[in-house]
């Protein structure tokens, strides 16, 4: 999926080392079922499936599941089956793979067609198939990334007294690091990654960001970038750079963060308000400005440093 | 008595436009007010329903040190003891 994962936790060195051989199997297996980018993967499998009923594995499964639970709940803000619009604005390989050999060329991608909405999918939870409607494809990397690190954490703090696992930003948060009430996370500068733009303080639980900055390239002299709108199906005007936000899930941290910057403050009012979960969110606008939404007092600023 | 009250009126009437004037004359010549600058921006135009939210102070003497970059799977390494420090946590999207 292209990310860096981190792994820490507290413990004795037997039990870690235990634990994180353990979880490291089970990132791996996980990479291999939800990549798009490979043709052996069980996504790449449901989506050559499109048309005909798949049988999923419990894991496939329940992301998929949680994937159309959030799309209801965002209103269709978050929408995994975007992928056609992904491949055609050029996002059709490895970000590595993009960078190193250009985007598809813009003259391929206009003439591409539509695609099936993702309220035409059905699931069938009692068998645990999946049947997806033909020319709909979709792209979990989002939300499955969440739910690995969530599920990674769970797994590793049986080794640990307390644990942190961070999949590209999307981090779970088991326990407490030893003498500290909280975690301390730092949030990147959309405009100058190696920068922090503050620190956070949160509890355990989940903390997820997405960024129109980091996975960026060119198609045709155009600059696009990962995050599609699904209402225009191209990358999305956003009036925010990045949006972080903490909440108990790290799928639905990711979830959130996501629809929260494709929708922008238009959008944000109602997304937490009918959200269904508690959780609050900062988001960077293009002059550094952070802008925010508490609805309980799950975290503090401790440093702010531009 | 009447011409006394004939008087007043006049001088009243006359103060009353020359007071008019006065004042006419001096909005008019007065600096004009400055109009506010409309932003264009898209960027805060339309975020009044969410507050900016306070920065606090400096992290001091809590700030946990090291990184989490690097490619692929980092792992921290677990020493003898228990660790103590945990790995500077940084979220930024991907």
């Amino acid at each position: 999926m292209n990310t860096d994962i981190l792994l820490a936790a507290l413990g004795t060195s037997a039990r870690l080392a235990e634990g994180f051989e353990e979880t490291q199997r089970f990132i791996q297996a996980s990479e291999n079922r939800f990549t798009r980018f490979s043709e052996e993967s069980e996504l790449s499998a449901l989506n050559r499936s499109a048309g005909t009923p798949f049988q999923a594995s419990p894991d496939l499964f329940a992301v998929v599941a949680l994937a159309q639970h959030f799309f209801h709940q965002t209103r269709g803000l978050f929408d995994p089956s975007i992928l056609p619009d992904l491949k055609r604005v050029g996002y059709d390989r490895s970000m590595d793979l993009i960078r190193g050999q250009g985007a598809i060329p813009l003259l391929e991608s206009l003439l591409a067609g539509g695609r099936p909405s993702f309220s035409e999918m059905d699931l069938d939870e009692v068998r645990g198939m999946i049947l997806l409607p033909p020319g709909m494809s979709l792209d979990l990397g989002g939300i499955a990334k969440g739910w690995i690190a969530e599920q990674a954490a769970i797994l590793l703090s049986d080794f640990s007294s307390a644990c942190a696992v961070n999949a590209g930003g999307d981090m779970f948060l088991v326990g407490l690091p030893e003498g500290e009430s909280q975690w301390p996370v730092a949030i990147e500068d959309p405009l100058q990654p190696e920068n922090d733009l503050t620190t956070i303080k949160v509890d355990p639980g989940a903390v997820a960001t997405s960024a129109v900055t980091k996975r960026v390239w060119k198609q045709g002299g155009k600059l696009r970038h990962h995050l599609i709108d699904p209402r225009t199906g191209e990358p999305a005007q956003t009036d925010w750079l990045s949006v972080t936000v903490i909440a108990p899930h790290a799928y639905e941290a990711e979830v959130f963060a996501k629809a929260l910057l494709i929708g922008g403050p238009r959008e944000s009012e109602e997304l937490t308000r009918n959200g269904g979960i508690r959780f609050s969110y900062l988001a960077v606008d293009h002059d550094r400005k952070i802008w925010g939404y508490q609805n309980s007092s799950e975290y503090s600023y401790v440093n702010n440093s531009i | 008595m009447k011409i006394f009250k004939s008087a007043l009126h006049y001088w009243i009437a006359i103060v009353s436009v020359l007071s008019f004037l006065a004042g006419w004359g001096m909005l008019a010549h007065s600096l004009k007010p400055v109009q506010a600058a409309r932003s264009s921006s898209p960027n805060t135009a339309s975020l009044p329903a969410l507050p900016p939210i306070q920065a606090f102070g400096g992290l001091g003497g809590n700030e946990l040190t090291g990184n989490n970059g690097g490619s692929g799977l980092n792992l921290s390494a677990p020493g003898n003891s228990p660790a103590s420090v945990f790995p500077r946590l940084r979220s930024g999207g991907s």
